[in-house]
């Protein structure tokens, strides 16, 4: 299948004041045309600097220094400001994870909406409005035709949830990167979120890269998995043989942790997360892990292909 | 102790609400009636105010001239009312020309941020340096005698202190998710200044339009009395002042005292105002 998106060996370093921290060292990933990707990961893991670094949006300090990101055969990471805005919306969209911080207060959802369209398709604002009116009916917004005129503080948060995901799709991107969509709405909504991104990329055709800390939601919403820790992907496949059948050893321990075990304990992963300021020589992971050999102290795994659609970066797999 | 606690939020809102009206109250009982003198004069029963009848000069006020009439028997009653019209017009273009110099500026200056800002705002501190009325007569004095120049001089001279307001706004709202999303969609830099910055800052904006408007008719009436502003016949309060200036000594004191008073409460009306507003904008 063809690679929307494949990124090689990404490193990105923040310095901020003295101290300098190396979010991302290494990343491989790649999504193809029509299928979604999950990013599972801990918190401080670098997921939402994936995103970034992708939309070009990385923080001031922060700074590509290494790797490729290729985005239809052409390298997104040397692009000029000027050039991203093109890629930015048309081509890569990307949905925030606070909906209600993501939309403007002083401005109606239907005006937001309206403004990104008529922005590429070059209509007239009262068009703009027509469309959006018709794209929120068609996310199941209840009395689209009124609330159009609201303001942003008028709805509730999973309103502006699917406000925010009309406003990414309005465009009909290539791409569609929703970050963390879920953390921030009721449960009972969240599998309505993910329905409606999922149905909506599927008609645009769209990739989608679904970042998440909650495998659950991944297992709902993706067809193929990528496990991060500590700035590098550990492990890439299918959804269902990650799943069966785990490779990396921290992806056997994450998984155990989301495990209804038989005991009245949580299982956890003992151990704490690397500190981001160190550049550490090995495996992020050697510390905590029980398969640890001589190897994983010296030497940053490497991706391998383990089977067809299974790539898994360990050095007990080389 | 107890009875603080049981003060709800809601009722000291409520208390609030139902006193805003009355805040601005001592403001607006000036003010309303000099904008609707402003807005109605050719309609009311009034002399011509430009019409120079020397029989008649130097009457003190009567009831055919409430006011009296100036050295050249102009009747200072009409020409007090005709010149809160254009006082007023004034005030407005200066604040107008203010905003659109200032808050592009700012918005500039805060959302690009780095070497533009500094240069930006350092520019803008060495521009309020200068006492803001000497500034007023020398751009004035550039451009040229007439009224259009004469606000585009008092706009230049009040636009620094716009371009600093919305600069503090726009600056902390720079790294808001809202503008980030902006982004993410491919609207361009000018596009997310105009259609999601500038109207964040409109409130601030507006409120601090009616403490311009006080400053930009005191230096209009300033310049005027210094022969810099409005061209003489046309009535303005700062030249009325100035040509009765020299008769007070005699004993003359209406020409002069009259449109002084109206001066006086026009920039007081709108002092007050704004100070409301502004309290109010920020509770």
């Amino acid at each position: 299948m063809l690679d929307l998106i494949k990124i090689r060996d990404l490193h990105v370093k923040v310095d901020h004041f003295e101290d300098t921290f190396y979010i991302l060292r290494g990343v491989n990933l790649s999504v193809s045309m029509n299928s979604s990707l999950g990013i599972v990961g801990e918190s401080g893991s670098g997921k939402t600097t994936i995103c970034l670094s992708v939309m070009g949006l990385l923080p001031k300090g922060a700074k590509i220094t290494k790797g490729k990101i290729l985005f239809q055969g052409k390298d997104l990471s040397c692009y000029s400001d000027k050039q991203m805005e093109t890629v930015r919306g048309k081509k890569i969209s990307m949905i925030f994870q606070d909906a209600r911080a993501a939309l403007n207060p002083v401005l109606t959802v239907g005006d937001q909406i309206s403004d990104i369209y008529c922005h590429y398709t070059g209509n007239s604002h009262s068009l703009g409005m027509k469309k959006a009116v018709e794209v929120l009916d068609a996310m199941g917004f209840p009395n689209a035709r009124s609330r159009v005129k609201s303001y942003p503080h008028e709805l509730s948060g999973g309103m502006c949830q699917r406000v925010l995901i009309a406003m990414a799709l309005v465009s009909t991107p290539k791409l569609v990167i929703a970050d963390e969509i879920t953390s921030g709405i009721d449960v009972t909504i969240q599998s309505q979120v993910i329905e409606l991104v999922k149905s909506v990329s599927d008609e645009l055709s769209a990739g989608l890269v679904f970042v998440s800390h909650d495998i659950g939601v991944i297992i709902e919403a993706c067809s193929d998995i990528a496990v991060v820790y500590s700035g590098i992907v550990f492990e890439q496949g299918n959804i269902s043989t990650v799943l069966e059948k785990p490779l990396s050893p921290y992806t056997k321990v994450l998984l155990k942790c989301f495990e209804i075990g038989h005991s009245d304990r949580m299982s956890f992963i003992p151990g704490n997360t690397p500190d981001l300021k160190l550049v550490k020589l090995g495996c992020p992971f050697a510390p905590r892990c029980e398969y640890v050999m001589d190897i994983c102290k010296v030497e940053v795994p490497k991706m391998k292909l383990y089977e067809p659609g299974h790539v898994v970066a360990c050095h007990k797999y080389i | 102790m107890a009875n603080i606690k049981n003060i709800k939020l809601a009722d000291i809102l409520k208390v609030r609400k139902s006193r805003t009206f009355l805040r601005l109250l001592p403001g607006l009982t000036f003010l309303i009636p000099l904008v609707l003198i402003a807005l109605f004069v050719p309609y009311f029963p009034l002399q011509d105010p430009m019409k120079v009848n020397t029989v008649i000069r130097h009457q003190p006020p009567s009831f055919e001239h409430f006011f009296g009439t100036d050295v050249i028997g102009m009747d200072v009653f009409s020409r007090v009312m005709y010149a809160t019209r254009i006082d007023f017009l004034i005030s407005i273009l200066c604040v107008l020309i203010a905003v659109s110099i200032g808050a592009p500026l700012g918005a500039v200056a805060g959302y690009f941020g780095g070497i533009l800002e500094t240069i930006t705002s350092r520019f803008i501190e060495i521009f309020q340096s200068f006492p803001i009325m000497l500034f007023a007569m020398i751009i004035r004095i550039v451009l040229g005698p007439s009224v259009i120049c004469l606000a585009v001089a008092i706009g230049i001279c009040i636009s620094p202190f716009y371009a600093k307001l919305v600069r503090s706004i726009v600056k902390p709202l720079r790294d808001t998710d809202y503008i980030q999303a902006a982004k993410v969609t491919g609207q361009t830099s000018l596009q997310i200044i105009f259609r999601h910055l500038i109207p964040n800052a409109l409130p601030a904006i507006v409120s601090q339009f009616t403490l311009s408007a006080a400053v930009s008719i005191r230096i209009v009436a300033g310049l005027s009395f210094l022969g810099l502003g409005v061209p003489t016949p046309t009535p303005e309060w700062g030249s009325m002042i100035q040509t009765g200036a020299g008769w007070v000594i005699f004993g003359m004191w209406w020409p002069s005292v009259f449109p002084g008073l109206a001066l006086f409460f026009t920039i007081w009306g709108l002092s007050q105002i704004s100070q409301e507003l502004e309290s109010m904008y920020t509770l």
